[in-house]
């Protein structure tokens, strides 16, 4: 884009950069902080202070959670309800954002409603788990992604995205002969990228981050995902572990923390990875074109 | 969506409403609950040639096994049983066990680990009644540990009169923890004799923060440190100093009272408050973190306080500089500094003494569905006998066998130290796969499945000389105060009332020795106490007294004079 | 644009929407079958439940739980500081992702607004069992910001976080800190389907960048600022349970005890009754306030936004 800029502009800008400069560095501190944390030792993770680079690097309690051999299964659980968790997802959502992105649709207002009602009622924790169990979706691993298929907020803003989408360009293509499932997936979706993008890796990140149906719906260690086993490192290496159960002789050499600033950087680190990638379909005027009139 | 809709919503809502409050008002409006129990006949015989099977919910501290572990084998072929297990984690145990019992029925058995889920759990009709008959007499050597070191766990289990399980025991809970003093400190600030009484401790503490024992010329080291979250060792050496433990059912005048309410405990809290305000004490006593125990531990590394108490056995051999754990890490970071241990401080009459969990320990249930079955119990009564009898079947029944999954580390005496796992078991992962469990001191061994009972003497087998007289010294038993029903929260209405009543003393407390609140509002704060739930806990903690010596002369165990240790 | 006409839609046959109908299917069963078969465990909290019973056979106890939640000790308190927080959070953190998306949108070096873009954002990928932990060194009375703070000529630590005051200002920072980024890449998607000939035709009649922004940008980011404030609205007896719970301490329970950190305290174990009565409560205040709200907004705008 070129203009010549005033002299407001250019101090405007410069602070700018120099404000969101700053907001990056605060942004960046704690994940500097648990990196650092999970290669000190344990006389260095008792170290007051900023941790901003450990003065003695220990690999130990990397090495502690590479050598449980659940965490590769939990790896490769995790990656399971994320990806196929995040496909469908998407698939489910847009098909049922589409329809309800046309004003005209019958019935359109009643269904918005029976869709917002479940953002804000439940029925709670024993209908669900009773539920679960008589679909037999108890320890099977679809229960990581059937029950949290649609939720009401990601129709909402995919359907919204939707609307923005001139209506003109959806009945063009209807005169032109083509079916809605087409215009979904010929015009709608490609369009949409932006939206999906950013709705996807917001799904994406709560199947990577979720335990709590791990640990409500499942019992077979070999169907358990990685958040579920950071809690249980972190519990395990409690002091009633060391009290009342099992005695694990190398528990004084890590701290709880190290183990989990470890446990937390290996897990985390695939989806930090996962995000410059996605984060190119934000691209500033992804839209032009296609939808002039 | 039109005002019409509204409407209809609106509608819909008032009229479900008004139906819900109509059959409601039908019916009472107590929140009673049906108690359903059925007891195991307590003549029930077994016939060992038949094969029982038991839906087993495991300890939970072994998620990652499942069926079919080495442990699990072991116990199958000795015992002529089949066991169904299920194992959840201790996260899940709390949110998820209900669920299981409401989808599934009560499994045969469970770990239990407090007494008011068991009152719970015996109210929504899951428990079984077991009479102390059939326990005593398939499982002597257990009842007999049992009776002689944690008796007061009966206690646990007993529900309106009836007794809803086996109790376990938790030997290490009798011991206080240990405090440590920063030698060389005391010596820079001219202090040779480690500290005695609370003059003592004062004035050490006193010249810790305003002297400056580390020489870097800032006022920047405290006397000591505590943690309000962690209140079952917050500041305890120095209520203790009063006799009191402050959120414990203590015996006063031959009364059961509460140690929070007693005039020492305000005396106590004027110390504290003078010593916060001449800045003794660490302010930041009053943060919660996820592991306070290591905040404090992290506070005395980082050379911020030089006394701390809360240290537990396993770091009870301060001498020895090579040790793993606290004393490792201390010299590592303070290698010029030097530790040393304290009594805990003598107080105005003469007392010293700190609150400890006590010997109480957890609890085995059985299934409403057993009454039906007693074969299911009394088998298991005669695994738990086996362990507890013979303490190498004990060791075999949680761990496996001795030379094939572990050995013990130390090759000097009888019992000599720690049990470890041998390849592959040595990875704690593998080993809690397996359901293996090499701990054996300190109460017996117990596994995912076996709970077993051990003396005093067994007990103290795997511990170095040197730990036994160092804890005979600095922590000995007869300085634990605990509480006198074994568990604060043993109380019928405590799930109504304690949580509340219990912040609510944190907080007030915290209040007055940080000097946010006067002293007179330790007054105001007793009476609130009273008023809102207090006195009727208080009541029935003198009836639950009375029931505990029920129990003991229903099961012949002697009650001593003094409550103290392990005697209660 | 043409818009199709009131009187035409009326006429139009259900067959021609037949697959879009027919699209609709499998979203909706999803949520027939997992949100709303399970809303009659609702009837719990007008009953005493007992486990072994099962849900139906459970005697009816009417609004007993109701009243026992209500007379808690405390409930009233936790209500209020439940309202005045999210309350905070709302005048403050709303606004707070606009203002990033905003700034971030005028930054003309796409390398540097990329990646101060990832920075803000990654905070979204931590826990707060994780970050609470941080958070607690960093506030302390001898953390980091209290040591710049003291370098900076103050004369006493500010108890951060055991002052209840101070603990809620730290509590509202914190959140924006977490979620800002996170919020932002909502606008930011809307943001960059805002048509450059908007920019261009204003451009051409002279209007500078600020003007820009207050004639183009926030008008077009009207419909999804309304959308995302009417649902943050109904959440508005949720003040943010993970982070209070895994920062709080009894020191300031006195104005950051919430009402789900108070059920939690006073649920031992298994009272099924009073938590789905406080759920059931949350969830009709958070209605009525949407559907308010939602009203009024439509009203206001002549129907054209609203969540529905």
């Amino acid at each position: 884009m070129n203009y010549k800029q005033n002299l407001g502009e250019k101090i405007f800008n410069a602070f700018n950069l120099i404000f969101l400069g700053i907001i990056g560095i605060l942004a960046l501190y704690p994940f500097v902080y648990t990196v650092s944390i999970s290669l000190s030792t344990q006389a260095e993770a008792a170290r007051g202070g900023l941790h901003l680079f450990p003065s003695e690097l220990s690999f130990t309690s990397y090495k502690m959670v590479l050598n449980n051999p659940e965490i590769l299964t939990g790896y490769a659980n995790t990656l399971f309800r994320t990806i196929i968790g995040t496909v469908a997802t998407l698939t489910v959502t847009c098909l049922t954002a589409f329809p309800l992105a046309r004003k005209t649709l019958p019935y359109r207002s009643p269904i918005m409603v029976f869709i917002l009602f479940t953002m804000i009622f439940g029925g709670g924790l024993v209908p669900s788990f009773l539920l679960i169990k008589s679909l037999g979706l108890y320890d099977n691993r679809m229960v990581y992604i059937i029950p949290g298929l649609v939720s009401a907020f990601n129709v909402i803003i995919i359907k919204n995205f939707f609307q923005s989408i001139p209506d003109s360009l959806y009945e063009s293509a209807t005169i032109d002969g083509a079916t809605p499932w087409q215009i979904l997936r010929l015009i709608y979706i490609p369009l949409s990228k932006p939206v999906l993008a950013t709705v996807g890796l917001w799904t994406a990140v709560g199947h990577w981050n979720s335990w709590m149906d791990a640990m409500l719906y499942i019992e077979s260690g070999s169907k358990q995902v990685m958040m579920n086993l950071l809690q249980r490192i972190v519990i395990q290496n409690n002091i009633d572990l060391v009290q009342k159960g099992l005695a694990n002789p190398d528990i004084s050499q890590f701290t709880p923390e190290t183990i989990k600033a470890a446990t937390v950087v290996i897990t985390i680190l695939p989806i930090i990875l996962l995000y410059p990638f996605v984060q190119k379909f934000f691209i500033k005027g992804i839209l032009i074109g296609s939808i002039k009139e | 969506m039109n005002p019409k809709q509204i409407a209809l919503v609106l509608l819909v809502l008032a009229t479900l409403g008004i139906t819900i409050t109509l059959v409601g008002n039908a019916t009472s409006k107590d929140l009673v609950g049906a108690v359903q129990t059925a007891c195991i006949n307590p003549n029930a015989v077994d016939n060992p040639s038949k094969k029982v099977t038991l839906r087993w919910l495991c300890r939970y501290y072994w998620p990652s096994a499942n069926e079919g572990t080495i442990v699990e084998r072991q116990i199958e072929k000795k015992f002529n049983v089949e066991i169904k297990p299920i194992f959840i984690d201790g996260t899940a145990y709390g949110i998820k066990r209900p669920l299981i019992f409401c989808g599934n029925g009560a499994p045969d058995l469970w770990w239990e680990p407090n007494p008011i889920t068991l009152q719970k759990y015996v109210k929504h009709g899951f428990v079984a009644e077991l009479p102390y008959k059939l326990i005593q007499r398939y499982a002597p050597t257990y009842v007999k540990h049992m009776n002689e070191e944690a008796p007061v766990t009966w206690l646990y289990c007993r529900v309106d009169g009836k007794n809803y399980g086996v109790p376990t025991m938790f030997m290490g809970g009798r011991y206080p923890t240990c405090s440590v003093w920063r030698k060389d400190w005391l010596k820079k600030v001219g202090i040779n004799k480690t500290p005695d009484t609370l003059e003592d401790m004062h004035t050490a503490l006193y010249r810790f923060r305003h002297n400056d024992p580390d020489g870097n010329g800032k006022m920047d080291t405290y006397g000591m440190s505590g943690s309000t979250q962690a209140w079952h060792m917050n500041f305890v050496e120095i209520y203790g100093a009063y006799g009191i433990a402050p959120l414990d059912w203590i015996m006063k005048d031959g009364k059961v009272v509460w140690g929070g309410i007693q005039p020492e405990t305000k005396q106590a809290l004027a110390l504290l408050r003078q010593w916060y305000k001449e800045g003794l004490i660490d302010p930041d006593f009053v943060i919660d973190t996820e592991n306070p125990g290591g905040r404090l531990e992290t506070k005395m590394l980082s050379s911020k306080i030089g006394y701390h108490n809360g240290l537990g056995s396993d770091y009870l051999t301060l001498d020895h500089k090579t040790n793993q754990g606290f004393a490792a890490n201390f010299y590592k970071l303070n290698p010029k500094a030097d530790l040393t241990p304290g009594l805990f401080p003598k107080g105005p009459t003469g007392k010293r003494g700190a609150r400890v969990w006590g010997s109480g320990g957890n609890m085995t249930s059985f299934g409403i569905q057993t009454a039906k079955d007693p074969e299911k119990v009394i088998r298991v009564l005669k695994i738990y006998e086996a362990a507890s009898a013979n303490i190498e079947v004990g060791m075999e029944l949680a761990g496996g066998k001795r030379g094939v999954h572990w050995y013990f580390k130390n090759p000097k005496g009888e019992y000599p130290g720690q049990a470890s796992g041998l390849p592959p078991y040595d990875n704690a992962t593998k080993a809690s796969m397996q359901a293996l469990s090499f701990y054996a001191g300190g109460g017996g061994p117990g596994g995912a499945f076996v709970e077993s009972t051990a003396s005093t003497k067994t007990s103290d087998h795997f511990l170095p000389p040197a730990a036994v007289a160092y804890r005979e010294k600095y922590c000995n038993e007869k300085y634990g105060i605990p509480d006198v029903l074994g568990k604060a929260d043993v109380v019928p209405s405590s799930g109504v009332y304690l949580g509340d009543l219990r912040t609510l003393q944190i907080n007030r407390f915290a209040d007055i020795i940080r000097g946010a609140k006067p002293l007179s509002s330790f007054d105001d704060f007793v009476r609130e106490w009273k008023r809102r739930g207090g006195d009727i806990m208080t009541i029935e903690a003198r009836k639950m007294y009375k029931e505990k010596l029920t129990i003991y002369k229903e099961l012949g165990i002697p009650i001593k004079k003094v409550e103290n240790g392990k005697a209660n | 644009m043409a818009k199709p006409i009131k009187g035409q839609k009326r006429a139009e046959p259900l067959g021609k929407y037949k697959d879009l109908l027919l699209m609709l299917i499998p979203g909706l069963s999803i949520l027939l079958l997992f949100n709303y078969v399970p809303m009659y465990g609702i009837v719990i909290a007008f009953k005493d439940f007992i486990l072994s019973k099962g849900i139906f056979a459970s005697p009816w106890v009417g609004f007993s739980n109701f009243e026992r939640l209500f007379a808690g000790q405390d409930f009233v308190r936790a209500l209020i500081n439940t309202i005045t927080i999210s309350l905070m959070r709302l005048g403050f953190g709303f606004f707070a992702p606009i203002v990033l998306a905003l700034l971030l949108n005028e930054v003309r070096f796409q390398g540097y607004k990329r990646a101060i873009q990832t920075l803000t954002y990654l905070p979204f990928f931590l826990s707060w069992v994780i970050l609470g932990g941080i958070f607690l060194m960093f506030f302390s009375l001898d953390g980091p910001v209290n040591q710049i703070l003291m370098s900076l000529g103050k004369d006493s630590p500010i108890e951060f976080l055991t002052n209840s005051q101070w603990f809620v200002f730290t509590l509202i920072l914190t959140g924006i800190w977490q979620g800002a980024g996170y919020g932002a890449v909502v606008y930011l998607a809307a943001l960059s389907g805002i048509s450059p000939d908007l920019y261009e035709a204003a451009m051409i009649d002279g209007a500078n960048r600020w003007k820009q922004t207050l004639h183009i940008t926030i008008p077009c980011l009207r419909p999804t600022i309304l959308v995302l404030f009417i649902l943050s609205l109904g959440g508005i007896l949720n003040a943010g349970f993970d982070q209070i719970y895994n920062m709080y301490s009894p020191a300031v329970f006195e104005r950051a005890d919430i009402l789900d950190t108070y059920v939690l305290r006073r649920l031992t174990t298994m009272d099924f009754g009073l938590s789905t009565a406080a759920g059931l409560f949350k969830s009709l205040v958070g209605f009525f306030l949407i559907v308010v709200v939602n009203a009024f907004v439509r009203k206001t705008s002549d129907g054209e936004y609203g969540v529905w």
